[in-house]
């Protein structure tokens, strides 16, 4: 699929709807491609994966406890490369490990009974001797600190440190209770005193006081501070030495539980993998529950059929107005098949329909059908007209030309082209030689074709198949024309609520149908043009038969 | 004396300033005290304070505050490793700072150690509540200086505001200025509480509104309140009932809008909270005069005021002074100096 096909098949509306929740789910997702021909089988086993994971999580409540435990999982790339290559993990990389950890013996309990389902190894295991490392004192708990249990002496030491902490307040109650008894006054909070100057007795008192230093002063006061002991001088001295014998313990055990943890670094990225893997798989599964997707059935010769298929983009929009999609079906081979039928009879859709659910299908994915047998292609080539190709300064005629000759150059090469209204965009006369060269030099090329046209006698060709939508022809116009008039809806809903996007094989006789007026009269043209135009139509049937050959 | 204003009635506490160097520091660390001497757990948090560890303007460093064993704090991943205290890591959470994510901890061994969190109410709400799930008495928060981006007030049960010297070095201005404060947290919210419900989603939507007597919401198609006060005013009617500022509420926007209120006195300006209120003194005595009625959402319950009588710029008030001016002034709201002393 290149470019134009991914975009005039809406193919991101179906890739924003893998929802994974994993920075690893999304790495799957970004490489994920479309499986070629000879690779049937490992596409056959990732279907029956995603057809199995969606049997799975129809129960909401285990889709739920997998997606808690998902969503909770953090990107620790980063951590585990650092650490692979020597780096010493911080604290809060070691809580994240950890909290990792934790989910993966979690993920692999929510798994419990299921794996037997599920065909795929996803690797996803309980790495316990690093569980235990990271819990030390075997709380279970998803917290994490340099442990004391990590190491005596650093436990010797912040007991140490907590006790002369504990003597140094004692000492720094006992001065600031002694100060408060000799002075008879009150110390702040902090350890500071203010005493306004013009108490002049208590600041001369001051001067020669030995447990208060002088910090500062305005005009109107002087601030003081509790001079410290020097017991508490030597106490905080100690208390500062045995800190910073702390801190490098500390470092020596996170260098110790690096070292540790790298031996697992295989396993670790084994589990993002697993994780990865399933969490992808899992939002592929989501998106068949949603779209009520079948599992495509893959065959190795080169053919195409879907029953009841539907275009999910086109169904949502048709659910928001309370309409529904009429499915469609088709069965294609190897040579060209035109679909023929009125205007806004959906053979865009169903174009678009086919190419859509065939890429869905090589990509993995369920389908939004009833059933659907595909045999691999190596290429989807488009031409559908869309506004992006507009964008891009082409002229419809130049833009078509160009996405038909890129397909026709790899034509031999097994795979799906897709062109829609053929030469439209030029004079009846050359357009109907080309759309019939092309169709002609297409015809005995290794590809599925399909053509939507408006020359009947381009679809008649000896070997092609000629499908028709159903469109309007079994609507009944009288009634139609009723609605219209009692009802408030715009005419084009209406229109749409009646099409019949079916397609039916024709033989080569048939004529291309004829709605385009039918059409134009429920839209309100005037009534004066209509009559003209079947006028027109009935006197000039010979237009058609000057370029039938 | 702080912590008996707020002990078991009040679960979320939030600390503002009125400017920088205000004290507010100064009263968390008494409250941290008083907590330590009884016993309490605390919660601790910053609103917002995105990693400016220099105060810019003063030069003076942010102060680290000495946590005890068993205080749950909000930090970030990059401050925690210049962390005095040990701290047990409980949660890594979504928000971020120039300096990491905002991380909650337990202090396993107390020490000193930079608080932070996240800047925005929702944010601050957020964590304060785990905060308090995980098993603490109070949660106190550092609110920000700067009112413009103070959050805190809003979604906290109490609050306690610290003036000082620093406002003004003309002490009755500094009266005045805290005074007009505490009127704005008292403007009282609206109470129908369909009116309520209907002006809530409003505010949550970001949308300037008029709603009339039934509770139905005229939306305006403005972005900014700021320069279309004409047009709200000119959506003024009978049946009006609120006009709904979700943002500021300046001087300029009250003038504008006069010539059209003062046709519909039954008309309420509401806007979120006070914090969102920036109208001078004099301004607001004004409006007052004429009949001018504005509502908050959500109310702020103003506890208690701490003074701090000494600027860093050098100069000073006569601390008893400034005390006892700002008690006549201030009647209903306990106002302490914590540095002076307790009465």
């Amino acid at each position: 699929m290149d470019e134009t096909a991914f975009s005039s098949l809406d193919f991101q509306y179906i890739l924003d709807r893998i929802e994974v929740v994993t920075p690893y789910g999304q790495i799957y997702k970004k490489k994920m491609r479309a499986y070629t021909p000879g690779e049937e089988a490992k596409l056959n086993g990732e279907l029956n994966e995603v057809e199995r994971i969606k049997f799975l999580i129809e129960d909401r409540e285990f889709l739920r406890s997998i997606k808690d435990i998902l969503e909770s999982i953090k990107d620790i790339r980063n951590s585990i490369k650092r650490m692979e290559k020597g780096g010493v993990l911080s604290d809060v990389e070691l809580f994240e490990i950890k909290k990792f950890l934790i989910s993966i013996r979690k993920l692999k309990s929510a798994l419990y009974n299921k794996e037997k389902t599920l065909a795929l190894d996803y690797n996803i295991k309980p790495l316990e001797e690093l569980e235990r490392l990271l819990d030390p004192e075997g709380t279970s708990l998803p917290t994490f600190y340099i442990y004391d249990a990590y190491s005596k002496d650093l436990k010797r030491l912040r007991q140490e440190i907590r006790y002369l902490q504990g003597e140094m307040n004692k000492e720094r109650d006992l001065l600031k209770k002694k100060v408060e008894e000799e002075l008879n006054l009150k110390i702040n909070i902090d350890g500071t005193l203010i005493v306004p100057k013009d108490k002049k007795d208590l600041i001369e008192r001051i001067k020669s006081y030995p447990h208060l230093a002088y910090l500062g002063e305005n005009y109107m006061t002087i601030k003081y501070a509790l001079k410290p002991t020097d017991k508490m001088d030597n106490l905080h001295k100690q208390i500062q030495m045995l800190k910073g014998r702390e801190e490098k313990q500390e470092e020596i055990i996170r260098e110790r539980l690096s070292c540790q943890i790298r031996k697992h670094g295989k396993a670790i990225w084994r589990n993002i993998a697993g994780i990865g893997k399933l969490d992808f798989t899992m939002a592929k599964a989501a998106l068949a529950l949603k779209l009520d997707g079948v599992k495509p059935k893959i065959i190795s010769n080169h053919s195409l059929i879907i029953k009841k298929g539907r275009n999910p983009i086109v169904e949502e929009l048709l659910k928001e107005k309370g309409l529904q999609f009429k499915p469609i079906s088709v069965e294609l081979k190897r040579g060209v098949t035109c679909i023929t039928g009125a205007n806004m009879g959906g053979k865009t859709v169903s174009l678009k329909l086919i190419g859509l659910l065939t890429a869905m299908a090589q990509h993995g994915l369920l389908v939004p059908a009833e059933e659907m047998i595909l045999g691999l292609n190596n290429f989807i080539r488009t031409s559908i007209e869309d506004a992006q190709s507009l964008a891009k300064g082409l002229s419809a005629f130049g833009g078509e030309i160009r996405a038909v000759q890129q397909a026709i150059k790899i034509s031999d090469n097994r795979g799906l082209i897709l062109i829609d209204e053929l030469a439209k965009g030029t004079n009846p006369e050359e357009g109907y030689a080309i759309s019939k060269a092309i169709v002609e030099y297409l015809l005995d090329k290794n590809s599925i074709t399909v053509i939507t046209t408006h020359y009947d006698n381009v679809a008649n060709m000896e070997g092609v198949v000629h499908l028709q939508v159903v469109g309007l022809s079994h609507a009944d116009f009288q009634e139609l024309e009723k609605k219209l008039i009692y009802s408030q809806k715009d005419p084009i809903e209406l229109i749409n609520s009646y099409m019949d996007y079916g397609l039916i094989e024709v033989n080569k006789d048939a004529q291309v149908p004829k709605d385009a007026i039918n059409i134009a009269r429920i839209m309100g043209l005037d009534l004066e043009i209509i009559e003209l135009a079947e006028e027109n139509l009935k006197g000039k049937a010979g237009y058609s038969g000057e370029t039938r050959s | 004396m702080l912590l008996d204003i707020l002990y078991g009635k009040y679960k979320t506490v939030s600390i503002v300033g009125m400017a920088k160097n205000c004290g507010k520091t100064v009263a968390l660390n008494h409250i941290i005290n008083e907590a330590k001497n009884r016993n309490l757990t605390l919660g601790l948090l910053s609103a917002g304070r995105d990693g400016e560890t220099r105060d810019l303007v003063t030069e003076t460093e942010k102060p680290m505050i000495y946590t005890e064993e068993g205080t749950i704090v909000a930090t970030t991943t990059e401050l925690l490793p210049f962390s005095d205290a040990t701290v047990e890591i409980m949660e890594v959470t979504d928000y971020n700072t120039s300096l990491g994510e905002v991380l909650i901890g337990r202090v396993v061994y107390g020490g000193y150690i930079q608080i932070a969190g996240p800047q925005t109410a929702r944010g601050i709400k957020d964590v304060s509540e785990k905060i308090l799930n995980m098993g603490v008495d109070m949660v106190l928060v550092d609110g920000a200086i700067d009112r413009k981006s103070s959050a805190a007030p809003s979604i906290s049960q109490a609050v306690i505001l610290s003036t000082g010297a620093v406002v003004n070095r003309n002490m009755n201005r500094v009266i005045e200025e805290t005074v007009h404060l505490v009127n704005l947290f008292n403007i009282p919210p609206v109470e129908d509480s369909k009116a309520v419900g209907v002006i809530g989603q409003l505010m949550d939507k970001g949308k300037i509104a008029i709603v009339d007597e039934y509770f139905k919401a005229n939306i305006l198609q403005i972005k900014s309140a700021l320069n279309s006060t004409k047009i709200i005013g000119e959506n003024i009617n009978h049946d009006s009932r609120y006009i709904v500022i979700p943002g500021s509420l300046t001087s300029n926007m009250v003038e504008d809008m006069l010539t059209y209120i003062n046709k519909y006195k039954q008309v309420h300006i509401v806007v979120p909270d006070a914090t969102k209120i920036f109208i001078s003194p004099e301004k607001w005595q004004r409006f007052m005069k004429i009949g001018i009625n504005i509502k908050v959402i959500n109310p702020i319950n103003l506890v208690a005021i701490t003074l701090n009588p000494y600027s860093p710029e050098g100069y000073y008030f006569n601390p008893e002074k400034f005390l006892k001016d700002m008690r006549n002034y201030v009647r209903d709201i306990p106002v302490v100096d914590l540095l002076l002393g307790g009465e």
